[in-house]
């Protein structure tokens, strides 16, 4: 059986997980480089003016990785009505146009296409890849689940640094998910994760006179990719801010195929918190942005960060209900909507106007209430 | 009680069905008139500034018939057949505009795998609006909405476009003065007269306009484009007009159907004008931020480019900063290159 070249999409971290499971199926596999200014470049040029940021990312990776000639690539789909459900269509035909032929496996949600996916497993890794499935499986389960305990860590822990040693912990949080990828066995996951959780519990902490708690949300893709939303995640948090992201990819997973093929209304519990404002199911993760806005609204947080792609059609949607939600419920939120011509600073100028407004409201606040 | 309705999004294939069912449930309705630069400013004021060209007008549109009427039917559009949506924005139109308009009420449009309206749920939102009404009553203008909706897309298989479908529709019920400028916008300059099968005009021409409904058969949007093409003698195609049989077409190497049905329908209208019933040249209008436009326009262009002696394609984004005096450079522009690629065909 020869090995076939494979690729993904970016996923912020969540891609190594990925990986590891094609290699243990028995793929060569093509990494996508970090996302740079030269992937939304290449990206940018050869797709649609309009079309939205993830779509140029995917395509610049593409053309990035072409000259090492991957032969598949494997990417999830959906059936509308976000845009997102015709990337594979799109970027076949975009590819095509500058002369290459390359293979997308869609991974679409499974109910009717169960036949089509045994078919290309058979197809890419030979019968017997069946019996590496579970192993394969449960190593890339293990990475997931350490990578994202050690991100929730990192993101709590950091209020309670100082300066320099956030620092360190964030350069600890990428030595981390350095190691992770390299490792193989999960063993060696589970004595990673007790190594950096006894190494950062052992920075000095310090109980900082007041605590700002900022919640990110928004489009699934710009909230996990940090080379598209300018590492928000970090930079909030080497400020000494409390952030709380609510997208995490096993918990979509868990969700979005577990859950649905149980036939669990998983969404309820969002539509119910939204519904004052959005009624229904619109496509994409709009009920949630919604639903996250009420959420940090009641559990009393100091701030909202809504991240979508300029154009976006569910976030744009929910968008303009958060704005609604901001100026009814008097709560401080940002939308950012990034694309190919953001920059760095105009985000970073426009994120710490935010981070002064919520800190000098909470300030302000509370001296009026202790002055009565 | 008086009530409002927008001529906005799918006003123009809804028309017949909406206006039918209030007259015959005895509602009074205003339509509000075709989109003036006005109603266009007042939605960009309203609107947030990220929102495609079609939305922002429907705010203004709402802002029009807000102080004028009782209750504004605001529709909404979620499902349409078996797999299709309608696109996201226009699934939560309702919630974005509802703080905005307190009067505006809901009608959702779920459009089942025949492709019909269910009455149950406007039901329950007529027996609550309109006092005394009887659901005896509502089926029967249920139904009779139903059948002018029918008669009105029979008659697009027949080459009428829907402003033309209207006019006819209307001239068969002369007693009915309620909405002139329903007439008005079906005069000289429109392709209301033209039919699929009347003889072509000198220069030879043939062009498909395809798009949303609410830019081909929205003038202001549209910067009259119809008029523009038929001062240059070009005979005008438009979607609606295919027959049946060529909707459910897809190009050769499609993978995947659009799950916007618009969006397919779209795609089939430019297959079967590119080969079937060939013309010399495809105009497709898109509007600024349109999600799905993006990307139908994107699959266009290259299913076209693999095949040979394909019209050819132009494709025009309007927004709310297009001016008459670019639109027309590009269109002029297009007709030249089409007279010069008949020419040299011909040669």
């Amino acid at each position: 059986m020869p090995r076939y070249k494979a690729s993904v999409a970016q996923l912020g971290t969540a891609i190594i997980p990925i990986k590891s499971i094609m290699l243990e199926l028995g793929f060569d596999v093509i990494m996508p480089p970090p996302v740079s200014k030269e992937t939304l470049m290449l990206g940018s040029s050869h797709t649609p003016e309009f079309a939205c940021l993830p779509l140029k990312v995917n395509v610049g990776s593409y053309l990035q990785i072409l000259p090492q000639e991957p032969e598949v690539i494997f990417m999830v789909g959906g059936v509308g009505p976000c845009r997102f459900g015709l990337y594979g269509e799109v970027q076949k035909e975009i590819l095509h146009s500058l002369g290459y032929d390359l293979e997308f496996v869609v991974l679409e949600p499974p109910k009717e296409h169960l036949r089509e996916v045994i078919d290309l497993f058979v197809r890419f890794l030979g019968d017997g890849a069946w019996r590496r499935l579970p192993q394969a499986l449960y190593i890339g389960y293990k990475k997931l689940m350490a990578i994202e305990k050690i991100e929730k860590k990192v993101l709590a822990l950091a209020p309670y640094l100082d300066a320099k040693w956030r620092q360190q912990l964030w350069k600890e949080k990428k030595a981390f998910v350095r190691k992770i990828d390299y490792t193989t066995g999960a063993a060696q996951v589970d004595r990673i994760v007790r190594e950096t959780v006894a190494k950062i519990g052992s920075f000095p902490r310090e109980e900082p006179e007041e605590i700002f708690r900022l919640m990110i949300t928004g489009e699934f893709f710009m909230v996990l990719e940090p080379g598209v939303n300018f590492h928000l995640e970090e930079y909030l948090s080497l400020a000494g801010i409390e952030v709380e992201r609510t997208i995490f990819f096993w918990d979509w997973f868990k969700k979005a195929v577990f859950l649905s093929m149980l036939r669990v209304n998983w969404q309820k519990k969002y539509l119910d918190l939204a519904r004052p404002y959005l009624s229904r199911f619109v496509g994409g993760h709009a009920v949630e942005s919604v639903a996250h806005t009420v959420e940090a609204c009641h559990k009393g947080y100091d701030g909202l960060i809504h991240l979508a792609p300029f154009g976006c059609m569910p976030e744009v949607t929910a968008m303009s209900l958060i704005q609604q939600i901001s100026r009814e419920k008097r709560f401080p939120t940002l939308s950012l909507l990034l694309d190919e011509h953001t920059s760095g600073t105009g985000v970073y100028t426009r994120v710490e106007a935010f981070v002064d407004l919520i800190k000098n409201r909470k300030l302000h606040e509370g001296r009026r209430l202790q002055g009565g | 009680m008086r009530l409002g309705i927008p001529r906005s999004l799918f006003f123009f294939y809804y028309n017949p069905f909406w206006t039918t069912l209030w007259r015959e449930l005895e509602v009074d309705y205003l339509i509000s008139p075709p989109t003036t630069p006005a109603i266009l400013q007042q939605g960009l004021e309203l609107a947030l500034d990220e929102f495609c060209l079609p939305v922002k007008v429907h705010y203004g549109h709402l802002a029009y018939l807000e102080d004028r009427v009782d209750l504004i039917f605001s529709p909404a559009f979620g499902r349409w057949g078996k797999r299709g949506h309608f696109c996201p924005k226009l699934k939560a139109i309702h919630d974005l505009v509802k703080r905005r308009f307190p009067r505006a009420v809901e009608f959702w449009h779920d459009l089942d795998a025949k492709e019909m309206l269910q009455p149950g749920p406007w039901w329950k939102v007529v027996a609550n609006m309109v006092p005394g009404v009887k659901k005896k009553k509502f089926h029967a203008a249920w139904k009779e909405a139903q059948r002018q909706q029918t008669a009105f897309q029979q008659l697009w298989a027949a080459g009428y476009n829907p402003l033309a479908a209207v006019a006819r529709l209307d001239g068969e019920r002369p007693e009915e003065p309620e909405d002139p400028s329903v007439l008005k916008i079906g005069e000289p300059g429109l392709p209301s007269t033209l039919k699929r099968g009347e003889p072509e005009g000198p220069s030879g021409l043939k062009i498909a306009v395809l798009g949303h409904p609410y830019l081909v058969y929205d003038e202001t949007l549209n910067q009259q484009i119809f008029s523009l093409l038929q001062g240059e003698n070009v005979r005008i195609y438009t979607k609606e007009t295919i027959p049946p049989s060529a909707q459910g077409e897809s190009w050769p190497s499609q993978r995947k159907e659009v799950f916007w049905p618009l969006g397919q329908q779209l795609l089939a209208a430019a297959l079967h004008y590119s080969t079937a019933e060939r013309v010399d040249g495809i105009i497709f209008l898109t509007a600024c931020l349109c999600g799905p436009d993006a990307i139908i326009s994107e699959l266009l262009a290259k299913y076209m480019a693999r095949l040979s002696g394909m019209p050819a394609l132009l494709n025009l984004t309007l927004d709310e900063h297009t001016g008459r005096a670019g639109l027309e450079t590009r269109v002029e522009a297009f007709i030249d290159l089409l007279h010069w690629r008949k020419k040299n065909a011909a040669v």
